[in-house]
């Protein structure tokens, strides 16, 4: 029997020639898809940006350690409407410090990066200093849990490499990472709102 | 070769697989690594035995619908949540309920009516649950934390534009106050976040919170700080954070229930601020939202738990 592509369907009968052009046009046809396919997804790639969810942030500590740059591309940025500007600041001092005063055992921040400044009597100023900033969150959940929520992390884009899959989003417990459009990058609370932008939505 | 190919190969192939899949399973966020930058409170959050005062003895379930209020008048425990009041007999059995305005986020119960506190006006309502007055916006960044009653005046924390406002039984107001005082020097309420509560005690004095200052304050009607007290500090014995005591109710001997958030934990204080008991510890609690409480006479403390639904009832031992 000559015929190799003879089967259940054995009165249709495929030369070597036709299986081997279908084969071959099959074969281009997945490889212009795939070309394409990579065209959309560069071209989205510069459309979108990774960006924290600072409602979804848990505090985990991955920003620090998981980025792929030496430095994180993690900040911690400051919403200075949300503030109260508290003396005791939950997010500057250490729990239970009995002084309030600015020595590196009464603050939380592992790399003093912040800056603790008096305005007026009783309220003072926190000014995160960026260059020491590793996007730990340590000062972000002592303010979420002890204050109103004011420090928060976002990853920076003048430092962010934007890679494809962003080691952080990768581990990040809580999924709180995203991509979001390029020309609205950043995700500040008091500007953006999961639900509403009332600042205070509710008492609880 | 032939060895290479047939044996090698595949197990360094596979070797290459084991090494990937455990670099991304052991990232997934069930098997990470423990945080070298958490942020502990534990050791705050452990109480001695002997300082806790009192046991739960009930829960209710409740729907809350993101808010709630509750207070006691005689053997009456009022719960206003969603859009209906209800009215709870010895803390059992619901003998009436009646329906209110959305949302309601205070509440306050004398013998005569019964006010209940939205974001930014007052309803009045009678026994009955016939609405008899309510309040104007007076501003669009006001913002009602807490609502009391004494003779009938209404007063009303306005945490938005940091004063207390008085209302006569009209829902009209008649007068406010923002808690400046050369006493202590104080620059007027320091709110920095949605708590601040107001609360008639026994003998009819006014008290306020200051949770900016982690006080509590007692002003007549004009505006004069008669007392004040405060207590800054993480321990058991002060408030720490932005906004402690985040509730407050007065006990019938002039002492304080107080409600705390960030580290939720229900104590008492003495009328002086000293601190007496533990009522509940940041162990029974979940989240971080402080519970609102109502006192029922002197040995029962009702406490709202925002994050469980609950309504939980706490008597002395």
């Amino acid at each position: 029997m000559n015929d190799k592509t003879s089967g259940a369907m054995g009165d249709k009968k495929v030369k070597r020639r036709d299986f081997i052009n279908s084969t071959m046009r099959l074969t281009a046809a997945v490889a212009l898809g795939g070309l394409a396919g990579m065209t959309v997804s560069k071209s989205n790639s510069g459309q979108y940006v990774w960006q924290i969810d600072p409602f979804e942030c848990t505090q985990c500590g991955r920003c620090a350690t998981e980025c792929v740059l030496t430095e994180s591309a993690v900040k911690c940025v400051h919403a200075y409407d949300l503030c109260g500007y508290c003396d005791l600041c939950g997010g500057y001092f250490k729990p239970g410090v009995k002084n309030l005063e600015t020595g590196a055992e009464y603050q939380l921040c592992p790399t003093a990066a912040i800056e603790r400044k008096f305005i007026e009597e009783p309220y003072f100023e926190y000014i995160i200093k960026e260059d020491l900033c590793i996007g730990c969150a340590k000062c972000v959940a002592g303010c979420t849990s002890f204050g109103n929520g004011s420090l928060h992390l976002q990853i920076r884009h003048d430092i962010c490499v934007n890679c494809n899959e962003c080691a952080i989003a990768r581990s990040c417990p809580s999924d709180a990472i995203m991509r979001v459009q390029a020309d609205e990058p950043y995700l500040i609370k008091g500007n953006f709102s999961p639900e509403e932008p009332a600042k205070w939505k509710n008492k609880s | 070769m032939k060895i290479f190919i047939r044996v090698l190969l595949p197990v360094l192939a596979l070797a290459v697989v084991a090494v990937i899949a455990y670099d991304y399973l052991g990232k997934k966020p069930s098997k990470g690594e423990k945080n070298p930058y958490e942020y502990n409170v534990d050791e705050y959050r452990e109480v001695p035995a002997e300082l806790i005062s009192h046991e739960e003895i009930r829960q209710i379930k409740v729907d809350l619908c993101d808010k709630g209020a509750l207070a006691f008048h005689g053997r009456n425990l009022f719960l206003a949540a969603c859009n209906e009041l209800k009215i709870i007999e010895d803390g059992r059995k619901v003998v009436n309920r009646f329906s209110v305005d959305p949302l309601p986020a205070s509440i306050a119960v004398s013998d005569d009516f019964i006010v209940v506190g939205y974001n930014d006006y007052i309803k009045l309502y009678d026994h009955s649950g016939n609405a008899i007055a309510t309040s104007e916006v007076i501003s669009d960044s006001s913002f009602y934390t807490s609502v009391a009653i004494k003779n009938a005046k209404i007063y009303v924390a306005d945490a938005g534009k940091r004063v207390v406002r008085i209302f006569n039984k009209d829902a009209k107001e008649v007068s406010f106050f923002e808690g400046v005082s050369e006493i202590n020097n104080l620059i007027g309420f320091i709110i920095p976040s949605p708590y601040f509560e107001v609360a008639v005690g026994s003998n009819g004095e006014l008290w306020t919170t200051n949770p900016g200052m982690h006080a509590l304050q007692n002003y007549n009607d004009k505006g004069d700080l008669l007392r004040s007290w405060d207590k800054v500090s993480i321990r058991i014995d002060g408030f720490s954070g932005c906004c402690n005591p985040a509730q407050i109710a007065v006990l019938p001997n002039g002492s304080f229930v107080t409600s705390e958030k960030g580290m939720p934990r229900i104590k008492i204080h003495a009328a002086n601020g000293d601190f007496i008991s533990v009522v509940a510890p940041p162990a029974a609690f979940d989240g971080e939202h402080a519970p609102e409480v109502a006192a029922w006479g002197q040995d029962t403390i009702v406490a709202l738990d925002y994050d469980k639904k609950l309504l939980r009832i706490f008597a002395k031992k």
